[in-house]
């Protein structure tokens, strides 16, 4: 109480509540409206089935999220509203109070309106989990969970609104500012990786700009608070507590130095504004270079750059000057000044002053070396053990073929290309991750070694999942003529799982580049996945590991049919009704599915019956299911089921082809 | 007693006050004049301790006054702006600067009722604009501040109530020897409550008089003599800041006492002799000389 009585001033709480107190008001109800109202409709309304919940934040959450996002940032604008206008900023100043006591006054009477509603809607849900047997699985963790984290947010959502309102002299630009700092880093990040990309080649823009980068932004952390992790983990609870702590006392250290007279001006401090100024110009340019780059010409893309700077620039002064006519010489040598160190950072990176392009490591810098085209595997470290290889050989390997790709840059992106990711572990702890794009009909000639390896194919063909313990394999046929084939028998299983390793291990770069042709899925039902099943709910269970039944596994495919497994595993011959080709020859520059090409009027090109049942065997046996190639074709089955195909030249037997010419 | 110390302020470029010293006796009235964008307000504004100055102190009784709460206490500003919080009554903001200022007076406010006669429990934003400028000396006052900084207060006064106003700050002045500092830029509205006038132009004081002095100091004489030799004679006695002729008849005026100026003149014996009266206006004008007539500018 002590603390109390040092700062409380019952004159300035007094008015406060009476001023701000429908702020309070607004957020019990509309908590009480997104939270335990909301459960009691899902408990009233028998008719309806919802999906059980055991989470307080799958229970309305957008209402939820958008009173927890906008009512602490708008009690942070009304409630400091008095130092944004000059009269009221005027009169309270010249009061005897020190302004430490007018900040901790304001501060503590948001916080007495904003945290009793979240507690008082906590408890009516509590009340109401403990008689509705429909909520049963929300346990009181689940709601101290809900507490903690909404109080937290909603304390730091009010304290940053509070320190931007410092930093400016108005109110609207205190809350479109407040939200947009709030998005600012993963959106920044975004912009720098998405530019770096395009003029650093191997710049593994996904890499960073893949969905961990959103944690970086509370708003964006909290939309993701329903599907995501269900909570907030404690200990970002703890951080986000700790930078509320650390931008109230910001905020009171602004207040002490800002100048009251600034009130009305959109940036309060005079030091910021150049900041402001030339950070509204910077993302505002990238904005325009990303613009533009779905142009993918050099033109368009350098128009992006020197028009969102320009817009960025201006509409900025605009805002500090708060008139639309700006214009002076001076102005312009500021800008100038701009684009000068612009074009001079652009040239240093485009020139690779730094040598980024150019680093690999040397070898005995390596520990450790990641190849493949999974950036997933790459992020998710931890979960996947040990993904880094360092065999000697296929580190050498991956050199290689990173050397080969430093030479190969291009300077636009291949329309059609696959993505390989090479990620170094060097010994002093760092990482040196790098990606490049290769277009689908360039040839790489160090790939092969890399990708016929026994390393990189344990990697990625989950071969360690195929020694697991396995209850049954399941084979589903793509064509869906018959049901799947379920193996459960132990020696059959141990016979496929051998066979399966041997037609990895042969599979050759061609064989693993086409990824069109496919019989099936083989579905391993480890015993560690069953169990995993069973005992996650279903939003956390791991994935079932999953091969390719690809069609040029022989040796498996005559076991299967030496085990009578194969007519049922598969479409064949047999099952083809009909069968339609036709040829598009502008197909190489469009990019048709299959499927969508027979959709299509085939009036300009005909289409072609396959009766031959050789030829049929021929296409059914080489047919991609997407890819390249110019001939098309359709295949209709006994049961009236309808599958489509691609084929190259190449691939489609000569009498047909003949027919075509 | 209010002391500014070489005092600049500005904003970003522009420097709104320029080192200006100034001292404000305790118990006295200080008239700031000055056209629209002197700097009257921005001292003010300083002297109540809601700017913070550039360079140089400002202090109320040897204290410096910025986010001083003990010296703050005993000062009072009133803006040109007014600012009441929204919805509030009289008896509500009473009870707020209640909350605020120890010394208030909750028998003055009742008193003072009886001199602004507004029901207390009426809303202050629905009162016109005069009233509420009424409420806001009313508050002002009830505080019994040592200081009082006021910043053109009698703007939307009406003549009956300008008259009562000026009567309580003379009593509070008389009683407790209340320093006021008043700004304006209109001399005639201040001239007959200040005892010492400031001017102010583009940030700086140009000038700074006691008023007794001045008037004691400054006279305006009718004279005709007989022959130009005689008035020659006494101008040259005398210290004559301005001379006009209308016809026979000179206008003069002089500085000096005021016995002293008549015992030269008569010893030529005029034919005509009047002391005239000199409005404060005309004074200052005649007094700075120089100065005086961009004062002229300056002053309406």
């Amino acid at each position: 109480m002590k603390l109390k009585t040092f700062f409380f001033n019952k004159g300035i709480q007094k008015q406060n509540v009476k001023q701000h107190g429908w702020i309070g008001i607004v957020y019990l109800v509309g908590l009480l409206f997104a939270l335990p109202l909301q459960m009691l409709l899902m408990t009233s309304n028998e008719e309806v089935m919802h999906e059980p919940v055991d989470n307080l934040f799958q229970i309305g959450f957008a209402s939820q999220l958008f009173f927890i996002l906008f009512l602490p940032v708008l009690a942070g604008i009304v409630i400091f509203r008095y130092i944004q206008t000059k009269s009221s900023s005027d009169i309270i100043h010249s009061l005897p109070i020190r302004r430490k006591d007018l900040y901790l006054n304001h501060i503590f009477t948001g916080l007495m309106l904003l945290l009793p509603p979240v507690w008082l809607s906590a408890l009516s849900a509590a009340v109401i989990t403990n008689t509705h047997s429909f909520f049963e699985s929300i346990s009181s963790g689940d709601i101290w969970g809900w507490v903690f984290a909404i109080s937290i947010m909603t304390m730091f959502l009010y304290v940053f609104s509070v320190m931007v309102g410092m930093v400016t002299g108005m109110s609207t630009a205190q809350g479109v500012l407040t939200f947009i700092l709030l998005v600012l880093p993963p959106a920044l990040f975004f912009l720098i990786t998405a530019s770096l990309s395009r003029y650093l080649h191997g710049f593994p823009a996904s890499y960073y700009s893949s969905e961990n980068i959103t944690s970086w932004s509370p708003v964006m952390k909290l939309t993701e608070l329903d599907y995501n992790n269900m909570s907030l983990p404690i200990t970002e609870l703890i951080i986000y507590f700790l930078l509320t702590i650390v931008f109230g006392v910001a905020a009171y250290f602004l207040y002490k130095i800002r100048p009251l007279e600034t009130a009305g001006q959109a940036i309060a401090f005079q030091p910021l504004k150049p900041i402001f100024k030339y950070g509204v110009t910077f993302c505002s340019m990238l904005v325009g270079a990303v613009y533009f780059q779905r142009f993918n010409t050099y033109g368009w893309i350098g128009f992006g750059y020197i028009a969102g700077a320009l817009i960025g620039f201006f509409v900025a002064e605009m805002i500090i000057q708060k008139t639309w006519r700006i214009w002076s010489g001076k102005l312009l040598k500021g800008f100038a000044i701009y684009a000068g160190i612009i074009v001079i950072v652009g040239i240093g990176i485009n020139t690779d002053v730094m040598g980024y392009e150019k680093a690999i490591p040397s070898k005995n810098e390596i520990e450790g070396v990641y190849f493949g085209e999974n950036l997933q595997q790459l992020m998710n470290e931890d979960e996947n053990k040990e993904i880094y290889a360092n065999d000697q050989r296929y580190i050498q390997n991956v050199r290689a073929f990173h050397d080969e790709m430093i030479d190969k840059k291009q300077q636009t992106k291949p329309r059609q290309s696959r993505r390989y990711i090479v990620s170094y572990k060097l010994d002093n702890g760092e990482q040196l991750v790098r990606e490049y794009s290769v277009s689908n009909n360039e040839k790489i000639d160090s790939l092969a070694a890399v990708m016929e390896s026994e390393t990189y194919k344990r990697s990625r063909f989950q071969l360690s999942e195929l020694d697991k313990p396995m209850e049954s394999i399941v084979i589903a046929p793509h064509v869906p003529t018959r049901d799947n084939v379920t193996i459960s028998n132990p020696k059959e299983i141990e016979e496929i799982r051998q066979l399966l390793k041997y037609e990895i291990s042969r599979l050759t770069i061609d064989d693993m580049l086409e990824n069109g042709k496919n019989w099936g899925h083989i579905i391993l039902n480890t015993e560690e996945n069953i169990e995993n099943a069973k005992s996650q709910p279903y939003a956390y269970r791991q994935e079932r590991p999953v091969m390719m039944w690809k069609k040029t596994f022989d040796e498996f495919e005559s076991w299967l049919q030496a085990h009578g497994y194969l007519e049922k595993a598969r479409v064949t011959p047999k099952d083809i009704q009909s069968l339609e080709v036709v040829n598009v020859p502008d197909a190489a520059h469009q990019q048709y599915f299959p499927d969508q090409v027979f959709m299509r009027s085939t009036d300009n090109n005909p289409i072609i019956e396959v009766k031959d049942s050789q030829a049929v065997e021929n296409i059914l046996n080489n047919y991609s299911e997407h890819g390249d190639g110019t001939y098309f074709c359709r295949f209709i089955t006994d049961s009236r089921e309808e599958f489509y195909g691609v084929l190259t030249e190449d691939e489609v037997p000569e009498e047909i082809v003949t027919q075509f010419k | 007693m209010i002391e500014a110390k070489s005092v600049t302020k500005k904003f970003h470029n522009e420097t709104a006050v320029r080192n200006i010293n100034i001292t404000v006796k305790r118990g006295s009235i200080y008239g700031l004049l000055g056209s629209n964008g002197a700097g009257k307000t921005t001292l003010l504004k300083m002297m109540a301790g809601i700017y913070r100055p550039e360079t140089g102190t400002i202090s109320i009784e040897d204290v410096p006054v910025f986010e001083n709460v003990f010296i703050k206490k005993k000062v009072c500003y009133i803006p040109d702006t007014l600012y009441f919080f929204p919805q509030n009554t009289i008896a509500q903001m009473a009870e707020y600067y209640q909350n605020i200022y120890s010394e208030w007076d909750a028998s003055r406010f009742n008193t003072l009722k009886r001199v602004f006669q507004i029901d207390t429990d009426r809303k202050i934003h629905k009162l016109s604009k005069g009233m509420q400028r009424q409420v806001a000396f009313w508050l002002a006052l009830s505080c019994m501040p040592s200081v009082l900084i006021l910043d053109e207060p009698i703007d939307g006064l009406d003549p009956v109530m300008r008259q009562k106003i000026k009567n309580v700050l003379f009593q509070d002045v008389a009683d407790r020897e209340m320093t006021v500092i008043i700004s304006s830029h209109n001399l005639r509205e201040i001239e007959d409550i200040c005892d010492h006038i400031g001017i102010m132009h583009q940030g700086e004081l140009i000038v700074e008089k006691e008023l007794d002095d001045l008037k004691a100091d400054t006279h305006k004489i009718q004279v005709a003599f007989k022959s130009e030799l005689q008035e020659k004679h006494i101008v040259d006695q005398l210290e004559v800041v301005h001379q006009e002729k209308r016809g026979s008849v000179s206008v003069l005026i002089v500085k000096g006492e005021e016995s002293n100026i008549k015992r030269i003149v008569r010893s030529e014996k005029p034919f005509v002799f009047d002391i005239l009266p000199l409005t404060l206006e005309e004074m200052f004008i005649y007094e700075m000389g120089e100065v005086g007539y961009e004062i002229e500018n300056i002053l309406l």
